[in-house]
């Protein structure tokens, strides 16, 4: 459908030049086909951004941009446009397309009711229709298709092309001794999965770079970016597929040899798009091995799948209602008040995340798969480095498996330590997003982390903090406070959008308007946010000897869980707010 | 046999969840989905105003909804003193039918994105916009249409929306147990809680210039569309007018008016002596009653 050309109405009316036509001119046709709905790139009033369309059947045929990003940052922000003034300035130039009405933007998220369909259905299909082990794998593949695929199919093709390449060099690799050959397609492997991450995720970021400096040094270059969408979960699934092709190089597996069983490892929906990132020679045994319903690991799956959606729901939701308005314009703000967003910020992050990683778990569990801890109450650290040891566990290990211990570990000299101590970090840190700001995150938290790597004290906290008592002593009460703050400092530069920032609101918070009164406009979910916070810290310290905060044994009988549950579900009914949160982590 | 045993204890801890999320559909306390339901439409109606907490939300919701089922070319854009603007008499009047989205709580935040919501539902010919000078006051920015926009965007999430589940309560409360409810009355003393709260906010007013840039969007807009535009400033009381004057205000909202004629027609109906002082013709110093309200069609529709 053509829309009039009336661009001048509108703020993002400069069209510049858009995605879909910069990757055209690199890939052709197809490409463009591909990616003729993904987000477009816009020259406007405030600077390059994309903005991407979507469908709205309900607003008499009404296209909307729903999300903008300006360039050079991660982060999408919601904006509303309404139909005729989106038409008004979407194809003065025929290069902006709308999303196709049968391909409606819709995520699959944990957190809507399209999951809440979607389980129960693949729940009964696999346990009571398909119970041959090769059926069932066939089915979580197809489900898992189906999830991805629910956000944009299209995608899928890149998914597929790192379960493919993976799958056919790890065959190889069983096949061959030839330490060269072996290396030559552990290599290709590589390559190939990193290619597509770095394609991905940071070509934009390189380019946008690359003009920086060299007009910092009075070269402007005038790179155009290609205003590339990351596609959700790309940082997780290759990360988790490259571990099969080490692994089996290593020896450390076997290859698989069922191309479905591969596959629904790679794409298995709970844990897909923001991990836990399982390693192969975990997870894909299970999958060879025929599943037996245990009604005991079921129901803590439900558990653990409420658990998260209370974190989610109840905690992240709300405080990011208020960070996302303190952090768009932290100048705007005194210390205390970017103090108060920080600590919000670091409490939206973890209810975030630890939430998706126990709804991944707890519905894993209802198939009858392990996956791996995530989360083990971070925040309850008694020094940084018991936090990175709590802390996104699977990346961690996956960082020090299989880059850390490679390039030597904690082994030589002080200096090689300081150097494998700040690769991994700094890697670490770009692994999350294509931005300084988590370089510098991931730099900030080494030097937080070297003195006790050097004094040789990185594992002196490794038990349960305040084991058999209720209360921590108040050395441990300081010691976790002080870890905490030390956390919060860093994700002062992981939440800000620049590094100029970053250094601005440490500015603020170390201004005299620290000791004023923090300013926040709505109380009600500032209220809402701390009610959520005290009851999750209070429920995961009952229960931090435990693998989550609602994990229960035969202690509690059966009227007090039920209205634990209803009590917990009620309160996440109450105090959602409006509309629901997209997880932090699908951005990675 | 423990599958099925699991999928049992699901199904009843899920079952009272889902039939509260019926029992809202079913109430349908806005009319999103139009399926009838126990509630009559009126008592729906009254409803959005139950209790000034409520009544920007309810009525945002409200008028999205209907607006939606029922486009008309010719709207009204306003806050809480038009939300109960009689447009049968103004359609006696003109000949022309009005949707009415005075919205309670409204604000120039409301004003803009409800405009724009209109003018994506369907082609606009004229466009009537209560403005006030005293919502450019900088902390009168606050958006009360984002929730029902993401409602609207996203219907499922009507059944487990908190504000839609306290209506759809209060519906059924106010059908079945209507003595037990109470709504909202203005209590002795409002008059002079809205002329101290009028006061506090003339002693520490800050212009948000942003508004500017919203009505000229609307403006070339209508411009573009063909569609006439009018900004009419609503009276209010003379002892409000006095208050916004002893604050040194004047000079400041005459520039206001001129930025505002720059853009579209406007009619200054907030000037000393153009309306009774009589307190019976208002419900407190900002809102006129609605039959009051009538004697403003012939001032802003008399030269159609």
């Amino acid at each position: 459908m053509r829309l009039p050309p009336m661009a001048q109405y509108h703020p993002y009316a400069q069209l510049g030049n858009t995605g879909p036509a910069m990757v055209s001119a690199f890939f052709g046709r197809f490409a463009l086909w591909a990616v003729s709905s993904l987000p477009v790139r816009f020259s406007g009033r405030d600077g390059p951004r994309l903005a991407q369309y979507t469908y709205n059947p309900d607003f008499n045929n009404a296209a909307w941009i729903t999300r903008q990003r300006p360039l050079g940052t991660w982060r999408w922000q919601q904006v509303v446009l309404t139909g005729k003034e989106l038409r008004s300035v979407a194809e003065p130039k025929g290069e902006v397309r709308r999303r196709s009405p049968l391909f409606p933007s819709a995520r699959m998220l944990f957190n809507s009711i399209d999951f809440a369909v979607f389980l129960p259905v693949v729940f009964i299909l696999y346990w009571f229709v398909f119970r041959s082990l090769r059926i069932q794998n066939g089915l979580l593949l197809v489900s898992s298709i189906v999830f991805y695929g629910w956000w944009d199919w299209r995608y899928l093709i890149l998914v597929f092309f790192s379960a493919g390449i993976d799958y056919v060099m790890g065959s190889r690799l069983e096949r061959t001794d030839d330490p060269r050959a072996r290396k030559g397609l552990l290599l290709i492997s590589l390559i190939s999965n990193l290619g597509l991450l770095g394609f991905f995720k940071y070509t934009d970021f390189f380019i946008t770079s690359f003009n920086d400096s060299f007009t910092f040094f009075g070269h402007p270059l005038g790179l155009q970016t290609l205003g590339i969408i990351l596609p959700v979960g790309i940082s997780f699934y290759t990360f988790q597929s490259l571990s099969y092709t080490i692994d089996v190089y290593r020896r450390h597996l076997k290859a698989s040899e069922d191309p479905v069983e591969f596959c629904a490892f790679v794409l298995f929906f709970p844990q897909l798009v923001a991990g836990p990132i399982e390693r192969a020679a975990k997870l894909l045994p299970q999958f060879a091995t025929p599943r037996v319903f245990d009604i005991a690991v079921a129901r803590n799956g439900v558990r653990q799948i409420l658990w998260g959606l209370f974190k989610k729901i109840v905690v992240a939701d709300n405080c990011s209602q208020i960070v996302n308005q303190l952090y768009a314009d932290p100048s705007a703000h005194t210390g205390s008040t970017m103090v108060l967003a920080t600590i919000l910020f670091a409490f939206q992050i973890y209810g975030d995340f630890s939430g998706y990683s126990d709804i991944a778990i707890g519905t894993a569990r209802l198939f009858g798969f392990d996956l791996m801890r995530n989360f083990a109450y971070p925040y309850f650290s008694r020094d940084i480095a018991e936090f990175w040891r709590r802390w996104h566990i699977s990346l961690s290990t996956w960082f020090r498996d299989y880059v850390y211990i490679p390039l030597g570990g904690n082994r030589g000299t002080k200096a090689f330590v300081v150097r494998n101590t700040m690769i991994l970090f700094l890697v670490s840190g770009f692994w999350h997003g294509a931005n300084w700001t988590f370089v510098a995150w991931g730099a900030i938290n080494a030097i937080f982390f070297l003195p006790l790597v050097l004094l040789n004290k990185h594992k002196s906290k490794t038990g349960t903090v305040a084991e058999g008592r209720l209360l921590p002593s108040l050395g441990e009460a300081w010691m976790m406070l002080s870890t905490f703050l030390l956390a919060c400092s860093a994700w002062v530069f992981f939440r800000a959008q620049s590094i100029e920032e970053a250094f601005d609101i440490f500015g603020r918070i170390g201004s005299a308007s620290l000791f004023t009164a923090p300013e926040i406009t709505s109380k009600l979910t500032l209220g809402i946010s701390v009610l959520g916070i005290g009851i999750m810290l209070l429920l995961e310290w009952m229960n931090r000897e435990r693998q989550y905060g609602l994990e229960m044994d035969g202690r509690a009988v059966q009227p007090v869980r039920y209205a634990l549950y209803y009590a917990l579900i009620g309160i996440i009914i109450v105090c959602a707010p409006p509309g629901g949160g997209e997880f932090i982590y699908f951005q990675f | 046999m423990t599958a099925r045993k699991f999928l049992v204890q699901c199904t009843l801890l899920a079952l009272p969840i889902a039939m509260l999320f019926a029992l809202v559909a079913w109430v349908d306390p806005y009319s999103l989905y139009g399926t009838g339901g126990p509630i009559p439409r009126e008592l729906k109606e009254k409803n959005l105003y139950h209790s000034g907490r409520t009544m920007p939300f309810s009525n945002t919701m409200w008028k999205l909804i209907d607006f939606r089922r029922t486009p008309s070319p010719n709207i009204l854009l306003g806050d809480s003193r038009l939300s109960r603007f009689d447009v049968d008499s103004l359609q006696h009047f003109t000949g022309d039918s009005y949707f009415n989205f005075g919205i309670p709580g409204g604000n120039f935040v409301t004003i803009d994105r409800l405009f724009h919501y209109a003018d994506s539902v369907t082609e606009l010919k004229h466009v009537v916009v209560q403005v006030a000078f005293r919502g450019m006051e900088m902390h009168q920015n606050f958006d009360s249409y984002e929730e029902p926009r993401m409602i609207l965007e996203k219907p499922w999430s009507y059944v487990h929306n908190r504000r839609v589940m306290e209506a759809a309560g209060l519906n059924l409360v106010s059908n079945y147990f209507p003595s037990l409810l109470s709504y909202d009355v203005p209590g002795a003393g409002n008059w002079e809680m809205v002329l101290a709260a009028e006061k506090e906010s003339a002693e520490h007013f800050v212009i948000d210039t942003t508004v500017y840039g919203r009505l000229q969007k609307i403006a070339d807009r209508c411009h573009a569309e063909g569609a006439d535009l009018i900004f009419v400033e609503y009276p209010t009381h003379p002892d409000l007018q006095h208050i916004m004057s002893a604050a040194g205000l004047g000079s400041e909202r005459e520039a206001y008016l001129e930025r505002l004629r720059t853009m579209a027609r406007v009619i200054d109906l907030d000037q000393p002596g153009l309306f009774p002082s009589d307190r019976s013709f208002w419900r407190d110093p900002l809102h006129l009653t609605v039959d009051a309200q009538r004697m403003l069609i012939p001032h802003i529709w008399g030269s159609h």
